[in-house]
């Protein structure tokens, strides 16, 4: 269930054509978080400009939510879940702002691969995936309008890829490394191993409340310099009914 | 002959029929004292921190919603803008002063070579007013009223007061081409809720910018 979770709700937009980025968790969870560009640097560094990764990393999370110190507690735990519903507050921190740019909105997963990210502050977003098919819709000068970047039209192409990587070719991650971090307050620690990308993304955190399974406490994404984004999440509701049409309209 | 010469006049009156629009130079204007207070009115005399969002219009017809932050200091003409995704994901930030740009962080594709020169000029020509006193002060036809600027390099600025209906700010190079435009709303609390950007040249694109936030910002602040 991890796997099928994760496989599908870890698409990466940003690589086109025949290169391909993924992030997964492998069923043994010797590397819970596998990321692959095939084709240089400068795609690596797109990824977490991307919304469906950062879905990936949420999602991931509540799956994780429950563990209780192993990653192959954590795999049976993820085999659990249905769905996930919660509310999300991201406060972004960097040096040309004086306080936090604070987003709002709410996160929908539906096993096995039905995503809807929706921001509803300070810009209305919605991100939606459902039977291998990515949308994102922005509100515009115009209304809400879908987007038509290339980088949605690669979808075909990365769920074909998707299928070659989900039989079991990742067994390591060559882009980040995956800590568990055991204690009051249990966490995921996630480090580039490559020196190009850590000076992008230095470090990825994701908190885990341990006394109460299905809720996380935070995501924490560092950028170096201070810059950091941070996850809180609040209203969790796990395995509750969702109707497909939240995951194919806006 | 006398034919090809013939072809050759209409093929040049074609291409002036074409080019010509492009190349029209600034608007004509009837000479008038204008205040030029009024046209300095949607543009900050002092620091201050913006947050917009920006929808995009790229090249090609894509478009990419994003937010922008810009901290103007008029004072110390210096700018430092910042691009960030939804998500949070710094794309681009760079400060412009008079020593230059010096680029923080560039994300592919913002890291393409004069990117960065040019969407700081992008920034100087949304939110700094220009320089000095206007050449000149004037109505257009329908009766707007215009303060026109030029620049040491020959190049024209014209803001463009639509009363009670905000402002247009236009550039042109010495050669009378359009290479940028701004249309400013009317202001709300002091400062306009939405602009519109245009570049025209070299490539060009259009910024839809709606204000999240603004907050003045001490002079020597920027970073």
């Amino acid at each position: 269930m991890f796997s099928a979770v994760c496989r599908v709700v870890c698409i990466a937009e940003s690589c086109s054509g025949n290169k391909g980025l993924l992030i997964l968790a492998n069923k043994n969870m010797k590397s819970a978080f596998y990321m692959v560009c095939r084709v240089g640097y400068a795609h690596r560094l797109k990824w977490w400009a991307q919304p469906t990764l950062r879905a990936a990393v949420i999602c991931l999370s509540f799956v994780l939510a429950g563990w209780s110190g192993t990653w192959e507690t954590m795999r049976r735990e993820s085999e659990k879940l249905s769905s996930v519903s919660a509310s999300f507050t991201q406060s972004k921190n960097m040096r040309i702002l004086s306080k936090p740019l604070v987003s709002t909105g709410r996160f929908y997963f539906k096993a096995p691969d039905s995503v809807r990210w929706a921001y509803d502050a300070p810009v209305q977003s919605i991100l939606l995936m459902h039977e291998g098919s990515v949308k994102r819709y922005t509100q515009g000068a115009g209304g809400l309008t879908e987007d038509a970047g290339a980088a949605l039209q690669s979808m075909n192409v990365m769920l074909q890829e998707i299928a070659l990587w989900s039989k079991g070719r990742f067994n390591e991650s060559p882009s980040f490394a995956a800590e568990l971090k055991a204690g009051d307050g249990p966490a995921i620690l996630l480090t580039p191993r490559d020196a190009g990308l850590a000076k992008i993304i230095t470090r990825i955190e994701i908190a885990l409340v341990q006394e109460r399974p299905g809720v996380i406490s935070a995501i924490t994404i560092s950028e170096g310099e201070g810059g950091t984004t941070a996850f809180q999440f609040s209203d969790v509701q796990i395995n509750a009914a969702l109707d497909d049409s939240l995951f194919r309209k806006p | 002959m006398k034919k090809n010469m013939l072809i050759g006049r209409l093929c040049v009156a074609a291409a002036a029929a074409v080019l010509l629009p492009a190349c029209a130079g600034p608007r004509h204007i009837r000479p008038e004292p204008i205040n030029p207070a009024l046209c300095r009115l949607p543009f900050s005399s002092t620091g201050c921190r913006y947050v917009h969002s920006l929808d995009a219009e790229l090249p090609g017809g894509a478009r990419m919603t994003v937010i922008g932050v810009s901290v103007i200091d008029p004072a110390a003409d210096t700018i430092q803008a910042a691009i960030m995704t939804l998500e949070g994901l710094v794309l681009f930030d760079a400060t412009a002063s008079g020593d230059g740009v010096q680029v923080h962080r560039a994300l592919p594709p913002f890291d393409a070579p004069r990117f960065a020169e040019g969407l700081m000029q992008d920034v100087r020509f949304i939110f700094m007013f220009p320089a000095g006193a206007p050449k000149t002060t004037g109505r257009l036809d329908d009766g707007s009223s215009v303060c026109r600027y030029q620049d040491n390099f020959g190049m024209t600025v014209d803001v463009i007061t639509h009363p009670g209906q905000g402002w247009e700010v236009e550039q042109y190079s010495v050669l009378g081409k359009k290479l940028r435009s701004l249309k400013i709303d009317p202001l709300k609390n002091g400062v306009p809720g939405m602009l519109e950007f245009e570049a025209l040249s070299p490539k060009p694109y259009a910024l839809h910018m709606k204000l999240i936030s603004a907050e003045p910002v001490a002079s020597g602040d920027v970073k």
